[in-house]
């Protein structure tokens, strides 16, 4: 049976929707098979392009979120290495994420609240972080950015936001702030396979002096 | 069964030489340049092998003794190697200088008097992932038990967490003319403190949710203590 909507099967190029083909005669199973699977095709391929067009989307968003960032850190470095320091301590952040983020050690972030002079560059890593604080609570209403950033993107691994924006990847964190992404669907991109390198046998228990403890997970998901 | 190795040595240290603070509290992973292990030996270099919540008794006090392992130069070994053998020994790359190896040696250990630690030089101290990869060394070397990092990471985040608000409460409070002991003294009687309910800042590091709230308490209070003179 002839497309009536074109000759070539595998080209969508719109969610235009034909009207039921007029039936001039009774149609066999074979028909009918025929034409669910061809249905089945055009919606897979109209899946196929409205991904693709979430992806590019996705990529056009990230690019300008990177240049939002960019313009506020040079705007937030005028105020110095420690105006911005002081900005991320109220803030909660610990000096090791600090130091992560801004890619030095944890003595060289001591130095630099001490008065120590920063290169450019490290001044710019900073305010970044900042920028980064800025937009999360201005325009994604995080109102406590510390502790959001510190809490796990997904149950079943360890990983934050912090680590994310460590990894460079803070449009990544807008987006999960954003409800663009989900933690899971960001971690996907980010690391493969994280499922099955935090998969553990063990888990974390709050032991009889109240301290936590590690046990082996019982088969049955009960306690061990 | 494959342990896991370090990407790159900076990340096994939080400081190193000169870059150590002398405000730090002894904390698993340390390393020292010259300490006596009764039985093992009388000098040389040890690295601090306790779980921090060991090392301390009532009030946060520091026991008289420290379960330490002797560390001394190690053969150069391939990071891959690590991974699947060598199991007695915590490597220790790049720990005083580029290209060098010492190893922290898991069978050779001892309690170290804490007072000649106290005194003595402390030229390292490891990172969260650094203490994490010798305890799982050390859990593996004694029980053959392989348990991953991240979940000794997050049995000891609260410990690793109070640590360095100590340090910066140190920091402060002594820049303001008191001794690192009163310092310390004051921290451990803040942070158990009942905050209304039970709660106590000490409490809330268990929660990822709240250490952000516990480190400004903590900055705030310290800034106050500092300001009071």
């Amino acid at each position: 049976m002839p497309d009536a909507t074109s000759a070539d099967q595998t080209l969508v190029t719109s969610t235009e929707t034909s009207l039921p083909e007029e039936v001039t005669r009774t149609r066999t199973i074979d028909d009918l098979v025929q034409e669910a699977g061809l249905l089945r095709s055009r919606t897979r391929l109209l899946g196929d392009d409205v991904a693709d067009t979430d992806r590019q989307a996705r990529d056009l968003h990230q690019q300008m979120v990177n240049r939002q960032l960019d313009s506020k850190a040079r705007r937030l470095a005028k105020s110095g290495m420690s105006g911005l320091l002081k900005e991320l301590a109220e803030c909660g952040f610990a000096w090791r994420d600090i130091a992560a983020l801004a890619r030095v050690s944890v003595p060289a972030v001591r130095r630099w609240r001490q008065g120590e002079a920063a290169t450019g560059e490290h001044l710019l890593d900073v305010a970044h972080v900042v920028a980064l604080v800025e937009t999360l609570q201005d325009d994604h209403l995080v109102t406590d950015v510390a502790s959001w950033m510190e809490m796990p993107l997904a149950q079943e691994a360890p990983l934050t936001a912090i680590d994310l924006a460590v990894a460079g990847r803070l449009p990544d964190v807008v987006d999960v702030a954003a409800g663009h992404a989900a933690g899971e669907a960001v971690l996907d991109r980010w690391r493969p396979g994280w499922r099955e390198e935090y998969r553990s046998e063990f888990e974390v228990f709050e032991a009889s002096d109240g301290q936590p403890g590690i046990r082996l997970t019982a088969a049955d998901g009960n306690d061990a | 069964m494959t342990l896991e190795v370090w990407q790159s040595p900076d990340e096994l240290y939080v400081a190193r030489g000169e870059d150590v603070h002398a405000l730090r509290p002894l904390f698993t992973g340390d390393v020292f340049e010259d300490v006596a292990i009764p039985g093992i030996q009388s000098g040389g270099m040890a690295m601090i092998i306790a779980h921090p919540c060991s090392m301390r008794g009532q009030e946060a006090r520091l026991e008289p003794g420290v379960l330490t392992a002797a560390v001394e130069p190690g053969e150069k070994t391939g990071k891959s190697a690590w991974a699947r053998g060598y199991y007695g020994l915590m490597p220790l790359p790049e720990l005083t200088e580029a290209d060098t190896l010492f190893v922290a040696r898991l069978d050779d250990i001892g309690k170290a008097e804490t007072a000649s630690l106290l005194s003595g030089t402390r030229i390292a101290c490891l990172s969260q992932r650094g203490v994490n990869l010798l305890q799982q060394r050390f859990i593996w070397r004694l029980t053959r038990l392989e348990v991953p990092t991240h979940q000794l990471q997050e049995v000891s985040v609260p410990a690793f967490e109070e640590a360095d608000l100590l340090e910066e409460w140190s920091d402060v409070v002594c820049a303001a003319g008191s001794a690192q002991e009163e310092a310390a003294a004051e921290f451990e009687a803040f942070i158990p403190a009942d905050r209304g309910g039970g709660r106590t800042l000490q409490g809330d590091l268990h929660d990822p949710q709240l250490r952000s709230t516990v480190r400004v308490a903590c900055r705030t209070e310290a800034k106050r203590r500092s300001a009071a003179g």
